[in-house]
């Protein structure tokens, strides 16, 4: 019995260990020469509202940009992007989201550009989410399958405007590591007609310009 | 007193001759330039059609993920795009087809006011929407048996 809750046990701390080194990480002090102080994160300031006519700054390669069809390359994992905050209270401008954090040295992503957003949302309390629903199963006996999509400051260490779109289904938020548990192919009918409609949903944004959150 | 017919002027036969001659001779040239430009027509619109029909079968050779259920829709779909682009002249070099990272197979035409998407899943049932630049878009969806072309995408050139 020991012999097989030891591996489970180990599992447990290392994973726990992570998660406190990424809460280090993301609250230490930002050290990267190339980025400018107002992107570096306090550690304690998250703004979870959007103001109506704030922009969001969303880097996509040259070749996404150039691309007829956005629905063609969205996924639904770890959708970054930068807010652009409002007077009073700015965050970031479209170019800091060409500034690469991952690299110690001064870089920025090259063959990048920049899709600019605007956010209409008369209510700056209410929190940013839309729920999905799906529309074949919605009127019948069946199991009713719901994914909600969320707009979220996130910020990172020497990124205060970072945010992300997330996805919440069953519960959990949908990650890149198990995008295949909650969106893959194999799963039942109305998982995949609520992946098209959340992938549409962001589809639309590009085209229009607009993140329509009433 | 009506002339005799036999009993007419030089200068009116003349013209008469050559109004004859050079009517004989439009009515051959025009007769060989419409029948060349049918001819031509006949060679462009079969290419055309191909060229349809070509994207297809390139397509299925190209994704070896596509299911067989998204054969069948993505056949059937674009039988009628085709049908409907030789009866109305449409030019088709618009349609574009794609395959998505989720294996969903689009066929997509983008026009002045946005973008017209069919998005085959790999169970062949279909989502038709439509982003537009200004105007509000909109979606809606069809089991893979329940989708008909005709009905559901008759207004994919219009929009």
């Amino acid at each position: 019995m020991n012999l097989i809750l030891l591996p489970l046990f180990l599992i447990l701390i290392v994973q726990l260990s992570i998660k406190r080194k990424k809460s280090i990480n993301n609250k230490s002090k930002c050290q990267l020469p190339h980025v400018p102080n107002y992107l570096h994160w306090d550690g304690n300031t998250i703004v979870n509202s959007f103001f109506h006519g704030e922009k969001l700054y969303w880097r996509r390669s040259l070749k996404e940009i150039s691309n007829d069809n956005p629905f063609t390359t969205i996924t639904l994992a770890d959708i970054s992007m930068n807010r652009s905050g409002k007077s009073g209270l700015l965050f970031s401008t479209a170019k800091d989201s060409l500034i690469d954090i991952t690299k110690g040295l001064p870089a920025y992503y090259e063959n990048c550009g920049v899709i600019e957003l605007c956010v209409e949302k008369s209510n700056y309390h209410k929190i940013a989410k839309k729920t999905f629903i799906d529309p074949l199963t919605v009127d019948k006996n069946e199991n009713q399958y719901i994914v909600e999509m969320y707009l979220v400051h996130d910020p990172l260490c020497c990124n205060s405007a970072h945010s992300m779109f997330r996805f919440k289904y069953d519960g959990q938020f949908v990650r890149f590591e198990d995008y295949k548990n909650s969106f893959g192919t194999d799963k039942p009918k109305s998982i995949k007609r609520l992946r098209s409609i959340c992938k549409d949903e962001l589809c639309k944004m590009i085209i229009s310009r607009i993140v329509d959150f009433d | 007193m009506m002339p005799s017919p036999a009993i007419c002027s030089t200068q009116e036969i003349y013209h008469t001759h050559i109004f004859n001659d050079n009517r004989t001779e439009y009515d051959k040239k025009y007769k060989d330039v419409t029948a060349d430009l049918t001819y031509l027509k006949t060679i462009f619109y079969s290419n055309y059609l191909n060229r349809l029909d070509t994207l297809f079968h390139e397509f299925i050779a190209e994704n070896n993920e596509i299911t067989e259920n998204q054969i069948s829709v993505l056949n059937r779909t674009l039988s009628y795009l085709q049908s409907f682009v030789s009866q109305n002249y449409i030019l088709i070099n618009d349609i574009k087809i794609d395959m998505a990272v989720d294996a969903e197979v689009l066929v997509y035409r983008k026009s002045v006011k946005g973008l017209y998407n069919i998005v085959i899943d790999t169970d062949g049932d279909v989502m038709t929407s439509f982003s537009g630049y200004k105007e509000k878009g909109w979606r809606n969806f069809y089991d893979k048996d329940e989708f008909k072309p005709s009905a559901h995408i008759n207004d994919f050139f219009s929009i």
